[in-house]
């Protein structure tokens, strides 16, 4: 008795469809795979220059079907010569080189373009320029794969620190789903009327003139000309009518004409920054963004870490979910052609570290280190010594495990108790507590230093 | 107040005041170079038996040092060590070719032939440095272990006699060893060989006040010996190890800078305020924010090579990024190639960035690491010319690696054959006998052969148990590292 073969799966699909294309390349052709919203594949051959013979077409087309199964699309084989809108397709940008290296020399080239409901802005890295006057402002994303890390609270004391530095500071407070990075700066002051979401819906019916997105926190810093301003993604409302936040967040992600949801938060984290200089005495534009990023892999998270900053502080504590979350992420970006472009804007935070006699700090940052190196190597250049010489060919961006101003490096806080639960309101002056400093000594440190640096170039080092 | 040094200034200082030689031979103490730094007071002590340390961290500079009556008055200064002040020091083996005082290569050879108790052989070395003069009448080591065996009675008189007088002239009898591994080119009898060294070292300390030992040896050969005798353990209590701090590597390239002749030293000196001239008056020791302040030899060396290697901060720090790219796998980085490094970094800047405004570019400095690779590789090939036979058959691949992975190559490159043949090589003496070299321990079992290219920190094994090799190694021998993104040509 033959039993049925056992049917491809969607993660078995793209390595099948892959081969088909180094295959097909191989013959001599340019080829371009994609990947429709369901995740099944066509391969466009461009014979626009060069003629197929129909019996290869035939043939190509047949393994699809048969390799590729229900993850074939309808005309699994496509020829550019027979598409109606063939350069659109051929020169579309978010087209990605293959991930395997063509060898030079009678091959086509291999590209993917892969289609995408959601999640999208994982493939799309890109960084801020600089100002017209040539001025910088930095932003940077806290983010955490896993809630609960401690992210909002390091967001306070970072911002404190860099205003307290003379910086004209920034936080926006982009964990639209639990906003809390207002509450907890601008304790002691008012938060302003409006807040990220009332940008958001506002802006989407041209109706964003006047709203009042930022407010200076209660915070004064010491010496200096520092300033400290927070855009909150809640307002306070005012007492006329309700607030309806939920309401207004079941709004926000859709895409509006000429505009989609990545542009309207790039758009609105903009406003907000004018909006300081505006409102301000001192008519500074922020010259440092904190954007405390939401938890996970949702779009606002891959908006803020892809395109809106220039640094990116991954938190996380070593244990599995964070790995297998950061892994998961990870690989999006390297499938998608992006590990080259992204790596060099992140750098690994490790958040509650424990230091006590029977767990001290430095064994656990040891092992914290491994499996940090472990999830970045992914985005690091593979080191191999080249077959004809048997030499390694220098330049890699391949750090070491003990590279201290490598990516997956972690920065250190250590774990306090104390702020479990912090009620800022209540506590005054908590962030100048000793075993605060403390905990955060070297993150502050640290964080200054990689936050008001330039960004990286695109070469690596 | 003098005015700050520009970037050929300082080139020019430091290729002058930096040791080209890469050789440990060359690189002798003297007043200039004598550098203390705080992490190796305890390995001074009189009492510290044993210090380890791994090759090149500067086991023979310390063994000579305290060899010269000057060198050891200046650390005993320093270190505010006066039972340094009274000492009577003889060498126990060394390098240098000393028969009247210690058994050359192919005596040694010989005498291990013929069976002789490694203890015995030694203790006619200790009696010979008391002074035992019926001893001295006999010119072959042969007949003074005999005479060793024959004569307990007097042996025993002699060490107590020796203590004795000490004890009235308040002085100490420090007898130092060092080169051991140029004992003997078996692994199992080196081990035997210092087996019987520690074993003499523990019995002065237990039986005598007076009169003691110092074994400068290399970590993995200290662990095989304590295989020999299990007494051994005793002296692990206060062992001492000669480790470099990233403040003491830089501590010890100030120090260079500072103790060159020439005008540029005089105007470093200037520049990092608080320098002292010591009772000599001919060598300078630097204030102690320079030997030991990580923050403030940042900022200085900062003002030599720049505060990044790159653009900014993200690019790396120059101050850190030297040490973490020498370092092996038991975290340890040799001054020498340190040294080395800084050295061929100014070559490099010199040649190719000249116009910098530092006095190191960074591209200088990452080629200065990668040569100091080169460098240590051929040195530690010299020492152990059986790592670069085990290393060899996993160039091409890529770190960190499965062992059992390793262990195949190993198989496939008929490894155990090789080394093998190796030690042959040496069995048939000739010029080359005069240079012995320890093989390793267990040539025939490739997990074992495994934890020694660990112990050497050639190797490091990550958590996962998969085997690693850090960039000092890495890079010379030419083994990658997995990544996932496919390296483009050009």
């Amino acid at each position: 008795m033959n039993l049925p073969p056992a049917p491809v799966r969607f993660d078995d699909a793209r390595p099948r469809a892959l081969a088909i294309a180094y295959d097909v390349a191989a013959e001599g052709m340019e080829v371009l795979l994609v990947r429709d919203v369901l995740g099944r594949f066509a391969l466009v051959v461009d014979d626009r220059e060069r003629d197929v013979p129909a019996d290869r077409v035939l043939a190509w087309s047949e393994r699809l079907t048969s390799d590729l199964q229900r993850y074939a699309a309808d005309r699994p084989l496509l020829r550019a010569s027979g598409l109606f809108s063939a350069d659109a397709l051929l020169g579309s940008e978010r087209a990605q080189p293959a991930p395997r290296r063509v060898p030079a020399g009678g091959y086509g080239s291999v590209r993917l373009l892969d289609n995408t409901v959601v999640g999208e802005d994982w493939a799309q890295v890109s960084t801020p320029t600089a100002e017209r006057d040539g001025s910088r402002t930095h932003r940077t994303a806290l983010y955490g794969f896993k809630g609960g890390v401690g992210r909002t609270t390091a967001t306070a004391v970072l911002a404190r620190h860099l205003a307290d530095r003379g910086h004209v500071v920034l936080v926006v407070d982009l964990d639209l789903e639990s906003p809390g990075a207002g509450p907890l700066l601008a304790a002691g002051a008012r938060l302003p009327r409006h807040g990220i979401v009332d940008q958001l819906v506002e802006a989407a019916v041209g109706n964003a003139d006047g709203l009042e997105l930022v407010a200076p926190s209660g915070y004064a810093p010491r010496g200096g000309w520092g300033e400290l301003w927070v855009a909150p993604a809640r307002g306070r409302g005012t007492d006329e009518c309700p607030y309806s936040y939920v309401d207004k967040l079941n709004r926000v992600y859709a895409d509006i004409p000429g505009m989609d949801f990545a542009d309207r938060l790039a758009a609105a984290v903009r406003t907000c920054e004018d909006a300081v200089a505006w409102e301000g005495e001192s008519g500074r534009r922020p010259d440092v963004v904190l954007l405390d990023s939401r938890a996970g892999i949702h779009d606002i998270a891959a908006v803020t870490i892809s395109r809106l900053c220039d640094l990116a502080l991954l938190f996380g504590a070593d244990n599995s979910q964070t790995w297998g979350g950061y892994g998961d992420l990870f690989a999006a970006w390297h499938s998608s052609g992006q590990a080259r472009a992204i790596r060099e804007k992140l750098r690994m935070v490790a958040s509650m570290v424990p230091d006590s006699p029977q767990r001290p700090m430095s064994a656990y940052l040891e092992s914290f280190r491994e499996h940090s190196w472990e999830c970045f190597s992914l985005l690091y250049d593979d080191d191999v010594p080249e077959p004809e010489t048997g030499r390694l060919i220098p330049g890699a961006f391949s750090p070491s495990l003990e590279d201290d101003s490598a990516p997956h490096h972690p920065i250190p806080i250590l774990f306090e108790p104390g702020l479990v639960g912090l009620d800022a309101d209540s506590a005054p002056g908590w962030q100048d507590r000793a075993f605060v400093r403390a905990a955060y000594r070297d993150f502050l440190t640290t964080a200054t230093l990689l936050i008001t640096a330039d960004p990286q170039s695109d070469e690596g080092p | 107040m003098t005015t700050a040094m520009g970037a050929e200034e300082y080139r020019e200082l430091l290729s002058a005041a930096l040791p080209e030689a890469t050789d440990a031979d060359t690189l002798l103490p003297n007043l200039h170079t004598l550098f203390t730094p705080d992490s190796h007071r305890v390995a001074l002590y009189v009492d510290s038996t044993v210090v380890r340390g791994g090759r090149g961290v500067g086991k023979t500079f310390w063994y000579r040092s305290l060899l010269d009556e000057t060198l050891r008055q200046v650390a005993a200064e320093e270190y505010s060590i006066d039972r340094l002040r009274r000492l009577t020091v003889s060498p126990g083996y060394g390098a240098a070719v000393e028969p009247e005082l210690y058994p050359g290569t192919g005596v040694l050879r010989q005498l291990v032939e013929e069976r002789v108790r490694p203890y015995d052989l030694w203790y006619a070395v200790l009696l010979t440095a008391l002074g035992q003069s019926e001893l001295r009448d006999l010119p072959d080591w042969r007949d003074r272990v005999a005479w060793v065996r024959s004569n307990p009675g007097a042996a025993e008189r002699t060490v107590q006699q020796a203590d004795r007088a000490a004890q009235q002239d308040g002085i100490t009898h420090l007898v130092i060893f060092d080169a051991l591994e140029h004992l003997h080119r078996v692994r199992a009898q080196a081990d035997r060989l210092v087996g019987g060294i520690l074993e003499l070292a523990l019995a002065m300390r237990l039986g005598t006040r007076n009169i003691r030992c110092k074994v400068f040896i290399r970590p993995d050969m200290f662990d095989g010996a304590l295989l020999q005798f299990p007494d051994a353990s005793k002296l692990t209590a206060n062992a001492a190890s000669l480790t470099w701090s990233n403040a003491n590597l830089y501590g010890l390239l100030f120090h260079y800078m500072g103790n060159h002749d020439s005008e540029y030293a005089e105007r470093f000196r200037g520049l990092t305020d608080g320098w002292e001239t010591d009772a000599f008056g001919r060598r300078h020791i630097p204030p102690a924010l320079l030997r030991g302040d990580e923050r403030y030899q940042a900022e200085q060396f900062a003002r030599i090579a720049g505060p990044y290697m790159g653009a900014n901060y993200r690019k790396g720090n120059t101050y850190t990024w030297l040490p973490n790219h020498l370092m092996d796998g038991v975290e340890q980085v040799s001054p020498r190639s340190f040294l080395s490094a800084l050295n061929k970094a100014v070559a490099e800047t010199r040649g190719t960035y000249a116009g910098h405004e530092y006095a190191l570019h960074h591209e200088g400095i990452r080629r200065g690491v990668q040569i100091a690779s080169e460098t240590r590789v051929r040195e530690v090939g010299e020492d152990m010319p059986w790592v670069r036979l085990a290393v060899d058959p996993l160039a091409g691949r890529q770190v960190p690696i499965d062992q059992d992975m390793v262990t195949q190559l190993w198989r496939d490159a008929r490894l155990t054959d090789l080394l093998r043949e190796e030690a042959e090589r040496y069995d048939v003496g000739g010029e080359e006998d005069t240079v012995v070299r320890t093989g390793p321990r267990y040539p025939d079992d490739p997990d074992r052969l495994i934890e020694e290219l660990i112990a050497l920190g050639v190797m490091r094994r990550r958590r996962d148990g998969r085997i690693d090799l850090p960039d000092v190694y890495r890079i010379a021998f030419n083994i990658g590292r997995k990544g996932g993104v496919p390296r483009v040509a050009g």
